[in-house]
């Protein structure tokens, strides 16, 4: 049921099994997960049913993206513009794509520091196939390469290291109009066991004196009541900025904030950047050439966000082999005529490979394309806490974007793979563009935040332990891309809510013994 | 395939260079055997002799051009498949990273020389 916090009476406290804070896809999915169960479940919801600026307004903040010869980008309104405040959260706008982290994303690569989750793909598996269940798509293989069959064929490159990356799409996003995701948030506002709490801002998380425990959160509405909230154990679900954020404000009892003791809450950040320019006949462009293509791309291209799309990436025997970070080509329907240069070019490579030239780039062999790399973990890249307060009294966040010198170079080398592979293998040809200098003003920010309070079997090393629970804190437990270690190419959403539905089932059994 | 002198190699370069070289193209189409003549079509030769220009300025080291072509087609002699031979050259150049970057592509070494080559002739 749904309920406007500002309604209750003064003094109220709000008492449950289990609260969660926040009511976006993490934070429904789990509760969802607790329909039968028998316990009493509420959701805490900073905004209402529908977007309002004062309360998108408390996500405001200060951020800067930078590069490691000094490049820096000013992008405060990421903050604003990348979160979405209200019922539903940021699935209220998601693209819906979904793809699950590939295998070689969980494993500890020595090339890739801090890397290695403390579990496997094959583990998380069944939770895998139950997001994909919720959210009415066929289910992905714990192999992509081996076992995929698409429902369209992709393109097959004939390379071994080169393999192409299906990613399906859910109706069940705000960003569909037939009425899915409105049912997805209504299986919880009209459920008769879990309690949605609009309105309901958590400021701080009270600890016990010792510590070791959550006693209670103190909720706030933007008229000015103040409430608590309590229950046997919490999870955080604010998204991967705000689970940081949260923990950093709360820092009555623990000074450096709730499990940050070892100094890395809000440390980590990891997010997804597009890399590609696209000035069409005028000037530069990320474009790609196959001199082979013999069978329809529209897989790849058409982009009808209803099914399937695949783009193509190294197969984890190549990750292995090249000592590559994870990293994807999506290639887009071209929209422009090349330039006399370009298609000299690829001309020529057709003609060499083919023995046909502008037949094949008239038939479509000429894409454009973005690029994405994993970013590397890296403390410099943080979630910090500014002197300026928002209306209810938190602090407002400062993000600090940075990008290591080791993240340039390795995309040199993950755009040299795509290189060199196509035309090793007499594929085609690759335009890339982009030098270094231009990279950070010229990086498309994704709205995939990871990394802040990375999950780790050890406290020196993770803010949360693999159970997803703040290390040292008995009963505090956090959801959401902020505990993935490592956030490969895929896009969150589906992981996030599969680490959801394991979190769900521990705490199932948890609060049942 | 016939010993090919430098002029030879200039010319079957021209030939690669496309249709604004007409006679030229011609003459050395009757020469050819049949999977280079293909070779002679599509290519835009003027764009091709500014590709060729490039990379004769990024690279002034590779100023023995002349020479590089030479021993590029002498390792072609007796080929019966002209372009599956440049077609592996090309591959093995990308296979063993002799790459080069043109107008922000990366291209083969050997394609780039035959750019290089088409400017040279013109």
């Amino acid at each position: 049921m749904l309920i406007d916090t500002r309604e209750l009476p003064p003094g109220t406290v709000i008492e449950a099994d289990l609260v969660i804070v926040g009511g976006g896809i993490a934070g429904i999915a789990i509760a969802r997960e607790f329909e039968q169960s028998g316990l009493d479940v509420c959701i805490l919801e900073s905004g209402g049913e529908e977007p309002e600026k004062a309360v998108q307004d408390l996500y405001s903040g200060k951020a800067q993206m930078r590069g490691p010869i000094g490049e820096a980008r000013d992008i405060d309104d990421y903050l604003t513009s990348s979160r979405f405040r209200y019922f539903g959260g940021s699935g209220n706008a998601w693209g819906g794509k979904c793809v699950p982290l590939d295998p070689a994303d969980f494993e500890a690569r020595d090339w890739v520091p801090d890397s290695g989750w403390p579990m496997t793909r094959e583990q998380l598996q069944p939770f895998y196939d139950r997001a994909c269940d919720l959210f009415e798509i066929g289910r992905f293989p714990a192999d992509m390469s081996a076992n995929w069959k698409p429902e369209r064929p992709a393109a097959d490159l004939g390379n071994a290291d080169l393999q192409s990356l299906p990613r399906r799409f859910t109706r069940c996003t705000g960003a569909t109009t037939d009425g899915t995701y409105s049912a997805f948030k209504a299986s919880v506002a009209e459920s008769k066991t879990v309690r949605v709490y609009l309105n309901a801002n958590v400021c701080d998380i009270r600890l016990r004196n010792d510590g070791g425990a959550v006693e209670s959160l103190e909720v706030a509405t933007l008229d000015g009541r103040r409430f608590a909230a309590r229950a046997s154990r919490y999870i955080l679900a604010t998204g991967g900025i705000e689970n940081a954020r949260l923990l950093l404000a709360s820092n009555s009892v623990a000074p450096k904030g709730i499990g940050n003791g070892n100094d890395l809450v809000g440390r980590y950040f990891q997010g997804h950047v597009t890399l590609g320019l696209y000035d069409g006949a005028a000037g530069r462009n990320t474009s790609f050439f196959l001199s082979r293509l013999n069978q329809s791309f529209g897989l790849y291209v058409d982009g009808d966000r209803q099914d399937v799309q695949a783009v193509f990436g190294p197969t984890q025997a190549a990750q292995q082999r090249h000592r590559l970070r994870n990293c994807t080509l999506t290639p887009l329907r071209i929209w422009y005529t090349p330039q006399r240069s370009s298609q000299t070019i690829m001309d020529l490579a057709g003609l060499l490979e083919n023995g046909r030239s502008g037949t094949v780039t008239e038939r479509g062999g000429h894409f454009q394309y973005f690029f994405m790399l994993e970013q590397s973990p890296n403390t410099r890249s943080r979630i910090t806490l500014t002197d300026e307060r928002d209306p209810l009294g938190v602090p407002r966040v400062r993000l600090d974007w940075d990008f290591s010198n080791q993240d340039f170079e390795e995309l040199d080398r993950a755009v040299d793979f795509f290189r060199r592979e196509l035309g090793r293998t007499g594929q085609g040809r690759v335009e890339w563009p982009l030098p270094h200098d231009e990279i950070i003003a010229t990086m498309r920010a994704s709205r995939h935040h990871n990394g802040t309070t990375r999950m780790h079997v050890n406290a020196s090393r993770g803010v949360v332990n693999p159970d997803c629970r703040v290390h040292g804190v008995s009963n505090l437990y956090v959801a959401g891309s902020s505990i993935f270690p490592t956030g490969g190419i895929a896009n969150p959403t589906l992981t996030l809510v599969a680490l959801g539905m394991r979190l769900a089932d521990y705490l199932k059994q948890e609060l049942r013994s | 395939m016939a010993e090919l002198s430098r002029r030879e190699v200039l010319m079957l370069l021209a030939s690669v260079g496309g249709s604004s070289l007409l006679p030229l193209r011609a003459a050395v189409a009757d020469a050819l055997p049949a999977p280079l003549a293909e070779l002679t079509d599509g290519l835009d030769l003027q764009a091709a002799m500014r590709l060729g220009r490039s990379y004769l300025k990024r690279y002034p080291e590779d100023t023995d051009i002349e020479r590089a072509l030479e021993t590029l087609l002498r390792d072609a002699q007796g080929e019966t498949d002209l372009r599956g031979f440049l077609e592996r050259k090309v591959a093995e150049d990308f296979a063993d990273r002799r790459v080069v970057e043109l107008m922000d592509w990366q291209v083969s070494e050997t394609e780039a020389r035959i750019f290089a080559g088409v400017a040279l002739t013109a």
